[in-house]
């Protein structure tokens, strides 16, 4: 491949919350293009790497670039470039979509119609229509994600970073944001997605990373990951873990 | 079922037992005790017991719900009825200091029946019972029926105007025992008939052997109960099964300020904060609370005549407002992840903001100001009401960002409140008071002057006060904001983590002292309070040249001076000053500085 750009590098992470370590020194390899998954168990350290990697989470140590910027040295430039969907966080929650797109477009410094414009395409396309005099409190978990993920594509960014997006989306759903996703892919952007659904991640992503204990257990194109078997089998493998429910639980029965 | 709830409840008060907790506790203590000591006739007990009620039902929506940690939703799997929910917390509820401390209080009344003989004082142990069970029940349901009815503006400014009412009533003690007298009104003999004096007045008719009485109030206590235990069911079962939470309002098209606010960072800001003041209930009932509140306040004394609190209606209300918004970035949550992705609008975002409240506050409150000073007819009170507005606006408007930056609490996410204040609010009466604090301490400078301008009689002065207020409202809006801003742009992240868990990640790194911590903010305080003295000094004395008054004050000394000498005094008295607040400022900002640098260096 040769030496090829990349469009996220993390090197060195480590982080530490009160008593325990929870990243240690995670370095990670996004080339720029692709669709990358990032994979472990819970509590694996998934989304406190991502956080570190998007400018949520300041690291106790290490470097994260985007695009060859060094993301905590020069934020304005590396945070241009990057459209972010964190797990589990608020929007200005008694704003309808079009408001928050709205706000958002403006405070990113686009012009009143251009913010206008593509508030009204990504609404449409994500099927937020209908909800449109609903605030974001009254979404459901999915329409959530729905528009998280609008206002990460909202500034055209270069590198999308998705923590857990298809969470909690109906199928229907899922495959709309499959195919933005994949188009964003195919026309030069990169990608970065969490998720613990292996099967989704096998079919969408060219590269994956198994991430286990704050660390990187393998990561490489998907076929080297998975070798023969599946990328589920890899993941019990990577992680460690057997089925533990063997016996037990007999109580569980009627 | 009981037993279980108390055990968890005293788990999770072992675990979140504080240092504020501790000191409420003594405080409570020391009340209770009072109690216990001075309830020595029926008359007082009344009072007393009148007092703790009002305490439990006005406490949890300050202090966030008072229901201990323990969620009734956290228990919706179980297979029970709401009933028997309803009596588990209850007797959950009986597993804290606030119970414990109440008991120690309304033993008073066993021992004021003990004093009576015995029969009185048998009748008083399960009187002094029911009444203890009957405020935390009350309690309860109060917390519950403002679930019900604090889901629309409407209701937020229902349920703002007794509390506003209350608590207005109780900071101006004076006026209404004033109020009282002279309209000779018995208090205590309309305080027997409230249900919290019932068990006095079981008590009492013991004593006098008047046992169909004595039974009465004994029944009654019971029936209020049991029919509070009913009601307290059935807005749990509303809560749990999601009744409440079901219905999403629409939100009201936007005004005309909105509409024409420009299309910039700056302007998306203010149209965000000024759709989250009419449309987040919680935010109503701040603003709400502080119009009411100002009001009660400042138009109660006209009841005995007293016109003096008229002018500063205004500021009252500002104050409060400022108050109310001092947890303006907790209450968004986690939201702040959307300024940190967008480097370089943590400055809109604290300006948009500030604009907001500005926009939000001002209008009403200088109208206030205006109409209340001219109503009042006191005409000397114009500069100091006028000045106390306009500093209060501005320090207002500085320090709510400043405070929210500062000291964030973390709140549950807007989507996942349940929309009743005394549920969702965290306990916030430490920041309220540092607010009203804070916003006097700024003021003291222009009000100096101006209370100079009063006792030396000089207008010229007096307007000086005001010019000062202007000048130095708009310096505190501008300085403390860009304090904010600059603390959003070098922490951020760890302001957004503590929104996010409730604690700091930097903690252990905080535990090394930041050297030079204290000296600095010894030179702060030192600062802040001589700067404005040379100040005070040299316009008092510049006045005094230009109008020729002879004045030999302390705070003239520079007339004393010879005639060549006074001018430049003068001059160098402002320089003084102007080089004092300049110092000041230079080490609050190198202080922040060194605060956020821990936290700051990634290799």
């Amino acid at each position: 491949m040769g030496l090829m750009e990349l469009a996220l590098e993390l090197d060195e992470l480590r982080m530490s919350f009160a008593d325990r370590t929870v990243v240690h020194g995670l370095g990670l390899q996004v080339p720029s293009g692709t669709f990358f998954g990032l994979v472990g168990p819970n509590g694996a350290g998934k989304t406190t790497s991502l956080s570190m990697a998007t400018g949520l989470l300041r690291p106790d140590a290490g470097t994260v670039r985007v695009f060859g910027v060094d993301l905590w040295r020069d934020p304005a430039r590396a945070k241009a470039m990057l459209g972010v969907l964190p797990d589990d966080l608020a929007l200005p929650e008694r704003l309808t979509g079009r408001e928050v797109l709205t706000y958002l477009g403006l405070l990113y410094g686009l012009t009143e119609q251009v913010v206008a414009e593509r508030a009204q395409e990504l609404l449409v396309l994500l099927g937020l229509l209908e909800a449109e005099r609903t605030p974001v409190a009254g979404y459901s978990a999915g329409m959530r994600k729905k528009i998280g993920l609008a206002t990460a594509l909202l500034h055209g960014p270069r590198l999308l970073v998705l923590d857990e997006p298809f969470e909690a989306v109906d199928p229907i759903s899922a495959a709309t944001i499959r195919t933005i996703l994949r188009r964003f892919v195919d026309t030069g952007g990169s990608v970065v997605v969490s998720s613990h659904e292996m099967a989704l991640v096998e079919r969408l992503c060219e590269h994956v990373a198994v991430i286990v204990d704050g660390r990187v257990a393998a990561a490489g194109p998907l076929q080297e990951v998975r070798g023969a078997g599946s990328l589920d089998e890899a993941f019990i493998r990577l992680s460690g873990a057997e089925n533990t429910v063997t016996e037990g639980l007999s109580w569980l029965s009627s | 079922m009981a037993v279980v709830l108390t055990r968890m409840r005293l788990v999770l008060l072992w675990r979140t037992t504080n240092v504020l907790l501790i000191v409420g506790v003594t405080m409570g203590l020391l009340l209770a005790l009072a109690t216990l000591i001075f309830g020595v006739s029926a008359d007082i007990l009344a009072v007393a017991f009148a007092g703790w009620t009002i305490g439990w039902l006005l406490g949890p929506l300050f202090t966030g719900g008072g229901d201990g940690g323990l969620r009734p939703e956290y228990f919706t799997r179980l297979p029970m009825t709401a009933r028997e929910l309803a009596t588990g917390l209850l007797a959950a509820a009986f597993a804290g200091p606030g119970a414990v401390i109440t008991a120690v209080a309304f033993a008073s009344l066993v021992v004021f029946g003990a004093r009576h003989g015995v029969p009185a004082g048998l009748v008083a142990v399960p009187a002094a019972a029911a009444q203890v069970v009957l405020v935390i029940l009350a309690s309860r349901v109060v917390v519950g029926l403002l679930g019900e009815v604090m889901r629309t503006r409407l209701g937020a400014a229902l349920v703002a105007l007794p509390w506003a009412a209350a608590v207005a009533a109780a900071s101006n003690i004076g006026i209404v025992a004033i109020a009282l007298t002279r309209y000779d009104l018995h208090v205590t003999d309309w305080l027997l008939f409230l249900p919290s004096s019932w068990g006095i007045v079981a008590v009492q008719a013991a004593a006098d052997s008047d046992w169909a009485l004595c039974l009465t109030a004994l029944i009654g206590l019971v029936v209020l109960i049991v029919a509070l235990l009913a009601a307290w069911a059935r807005l749990l079962d509303r809560r749990v099964s999601g009744v409440l939470a079901r219905r999403t309002r629409h939100p009201s098209g936007d005004g005309l300020l909105v509409r024409h606010l420009p299309a910039t960072p700056l302007g998306a800001v203010m149209a965000k904060e000024l759709r989250n003041w009419s449309r987040d209930t919680l935010r109503s009932y701040n603003w709400y609370f502080a119009i009411a509140f100002g009001l009660f306040m400042c138009l109660m004394p006209l009841v005995v005549d007293l016109t003096w609190y008229l002018p500063w209606t205004g500021a009252v209300v500002t104050w409060m407002a400022a108050a109310g918004a001092a947890t303006l970035f907790s209450t968004d949550g986690t939201a702040l992840w959307l300024t940190l992705m967008r480097p370089g609008a943590e400055r809109a975002d604290v300006r948009g903001r500030q604009f907001a409240w500005l926009l939000k506050v001002a209008p009403l409150t200088v109208t206030f100001t205006i109409a209340g000073t001219g109503l009042s007819g006191l005409t000397w009170a114009w500069p100091g009401a006028l000045a106390l507005q306009a500093v209060a606006l501005g320090a207002g408007a500085g320090l709510m960002v400043l405070l929210s930056v500062m000291a964030p609490i973390r709140m549950p996410d807007a989507h996942r409140r349940t929309g009743n204040a005394a549920v969702d609010g965290p306990n916030i009466v430490g920041l309220v008071w540092a607010m009203i604090g804070l916003i006097a301490v700024c003021a003291l400078p222009s009000a100096a002057v101006v209370v100079a301008g009063l006792v030396l009689d000089m207008i010229a002065l007096q307007w000086a006060g005001v010019a000062l207020a202007a000048v130095t409202g708009a310096g505190y809006a501008w300085l403390f904001g860009r304090i904010a801003y600059r603390r959003l742009q070098t922490a951020g992240p760890e302001l957004l983590l503590r929104l996010r868990t409730g604690h700091s990640a930097v903690a252990r790194q905080r535990a090394a002292p930041v050297p030079g911590q204290g000296r600095r903010r010894l030179v702060i305080g030192l600062c802040l309070g001589i700067a404005w003295s040379p100040l005070l000094s040299a316009t008092l004395s510049l006045i005094s040249l230009a109008t020729r008054t002879p004045s030999r004050t302390f705070w003239t000394f520079p007339l004393w001076l010879a005639p060549a000498f006074r001018v430049p005094t003068v001059i160098a008295l402002v320089a003084l000053s102007l080089l004092l607040y300049a110092i000041a400022v230079r080490t609050l900002m190198a202080l922040v500085r060194t605060r956020a640098v821990p936290a700051v260096p990634p290799r």
